[in-house]
């Protein structure tokens, strides 16, 4: 019980830190000063909705979510709640779920409307994600929040979360243009269609297993951070599941 | 006993912070008096369960801190406030108190409030508790450490230097907070001022570079100076310690010459002396 209340307090933190309110100013910003030279109909929509939680969300989610992880420390707060009866375990476990549950939410709900506007609207099918594509987008935003928390626990240092920014982006940048397989390996965005190609059917699905793997692995790399028994039980697993899904998507 | 230590050893690298320390408290307040770097912070992290010791053998509240069960229930118990107490940027007194209250599972959401309110207006910041606690003022900082080690009325209490920069109406007002707690717990504190020390503690144990030098009652350790401080009217040579008081005659700590005018003693007085006598036997009573 008193884990669920620890998991409403951490997503009520997320959700007021100021960080993340950057996310619909840029949103606002930006499709303001998109020209729309088609008129703002609903692919303007549909596409303003993914960038925002697809590109900008994730973005801006890992810096906040960082933050917030990090705010015991930074408020040389840690000692005090050390002592808790509340383990560090069970306090990252709520960190880890208070800031990834709303999160994913946020995502299904974009991914939802995406889906209802391209079902009510003439957006042509090529310009449309199919179902696995938007299932993605809940893991994406919800990733790019575990990442941050995973930063903060173990990059417990100022410039810990930007050094993970840039490993990760510029990661994601290599794996793409090495692998030539057309997915979309960077850490912010689902795989659409790219340079003419489209992922064959199921891959997308496969995909969703993939991200779900690498939720899992920054959750439980955050989680038991200090515990490395468990880490290795726990964690080698689910890494080496998500490697292998990886590898299927390779060509 | 509450708490009982015996033979605690902990270094740091090649720093040995404790060396062989022996500490029993039982209810009331015991206080921890000594100099920068003499163990007191290592000792109080330890009876916090922030620390274990490398050697030595710690109880707390009848249980044993090592294993994870017992330290669990400790903490249940546990109230605790580091020397260099943080607070989460952006958080109300209340909130923080409250998030607190929330990691020491308290989870009917009524009754944790009742009791947030409760020691938000024990420690007076009923009037702060909507504010900030970046804006909130060095002495209610501590104020808010304070009131988030007394949730839930625990058994034992660790309060690392509490009265640290705090003014002298504050300090009397944590004097009287401390002292309060003390009479339903047993609280175990540090303090470099002798006075608080004198006005709060039922027992206190003076360390030094890691090591216990005394232990008993504050009244014992300040009957040890007695006939070893003079007045004169002016610094003696024999003196450990000499300084001139406010009214222009200097108070000499030592050995006294022969027909020297002998003044009563002060807890700091009888301080100064074990400091400046680290050879001296270590004193259990």
């Amino acid at each position: 019980m008193s884990t669920a209340v620890l998991i409403g307090r951490e997503t009520r933190r997320l959700l007021r830190h100021p960080v993340l309110w950057l996310v619909p100013v840029v949103v606002a910003v930006t499709t303001a000063a998109d020209s729309a030279s088609n008129g703002r109909d609903a692919g303007y929509w549909y596409v303003t909705i993914f960038i925002a939680v697809a590109f900008f969300g994730p973005i801006i989610v890992l810096f906040a979510a960082n933050l917030v992880a990090s705010g015991a420390r930074r408020g040389r707060a840690e000692e005090m709640l050390h002592v808790t009866p509340t383990s560090d375990t069970r306090r990252t476990w709520a960190m880890s779920l208070g800031i990834a549950l709303p999160l994913a939410g946020v995502g299904a709900v974009a991914a939802a409307a995406m889906a209802v506007i391209g079902g009510l609207n003439d957006i042509p099918a090529k310009d449309q994600m199919n179902a696995g594509e938007l299932v993605q987008l809940p893991l994406v935003i919800a990733g790019a929040g575990l990442l941050g928390v995973l930063a903060a626990r173990w990059l417990p240092f100022a410039g810990g979360v930007l050094i993970t920014f840039l490993v990760a982006t510029l990661g994601g940048l290599v794996a793409f243009n090495r692998i030539d397989g057309g997915t979309w390996w960077m850490w912010w965005t689902t795989g659409m269609t790219f340079e003419g190609w489209t992922p064959p059917p199921g891959r997308p699905w496969l995909h969703v297993a993939y991200l779900t793997g690498l939720c899992a692995c920054a959750a439980i790399a955050a989680v038991y951070r200090s515990q490395g028994r468990k880490l290795v039980l726990i964690g080698g697993p689910v890494l080496a599941a998500t490697l292998v899904l990886g590898g299927f998507q390779l060509p | 006993m509450t708490v009982r230590v015996r033979s605690a050893t902990k270094s740091f690298g090649r720093t040995t912070a404790l060396d062989g320390v022996d500490l029993d408290a039982g209810q009331g307040v015991t206080g921890l008096l000594g100099p920068n770097g003499a163990g007191k912070t290592t000792l109080l992290r330890i009876i916090a369960t922030v620390l274990a010791p490398d050697r030595g053998a710690v109880s707390l509240l009848g249980r044993d801190p090592a294993r994870p069960d017992d330290r669990t229930r400790i903490r249940e118990r546990l109230g605790y406030l580091p020397q260099d107490a943080g607070f989460h940027r952006g958080f109300t007194v209340f909130e923080f108190i409250d998030y607190v209250a929330i990691l020491k599972q308290m989870t009917d959401r009524r009754a944790r409030h009742d009791e947030v309110r409760r020691v938000i207006t024990l420690t007076g910041l009923a009037s702060v508790s909507a504010k900030r606690i970046r804006a909130l003022s060095g002495g209610m900082r501590r104020r808010v450490g304070l009131a988030q080690a007394l949730l839930g009325d625990p058994d034992l209490l660790v309060l690392d230097e509490p009265t640290v920069g705090l003014d002298p109406e504050q300090r009397l007002r944590f004097r009287e907070m401390i002292s309060r707690a003390g009479e339903g717990c047993t609280v175990v504190l540090s303090s470099h001022q002798t006075e608080d020390i004198a006005a709060l503690c039922t027992r206190v144990a003076v360390f030094h570079q890691g090591r216990v030098r005394f232990t008993g009652t504050p009244n014992e350790l300040t009957a040890r100076a007695a006939g070893r401080v003079w007045a004169d009217a002016q610094r003696s040579a024999a003196a450990l310690a000499a300084w001139r008081t406010g009214d222009g005659v200097y108070r000499n700590v030592g050995d006294p010459p022969p027909g020297a005018e002998l003044v009563p003693p002060t807890l700091e007085d009888a301080y100064l002396l074990l400091m400046g006598e680290p050879d001296l036997e270590v004193t259990h009573s």
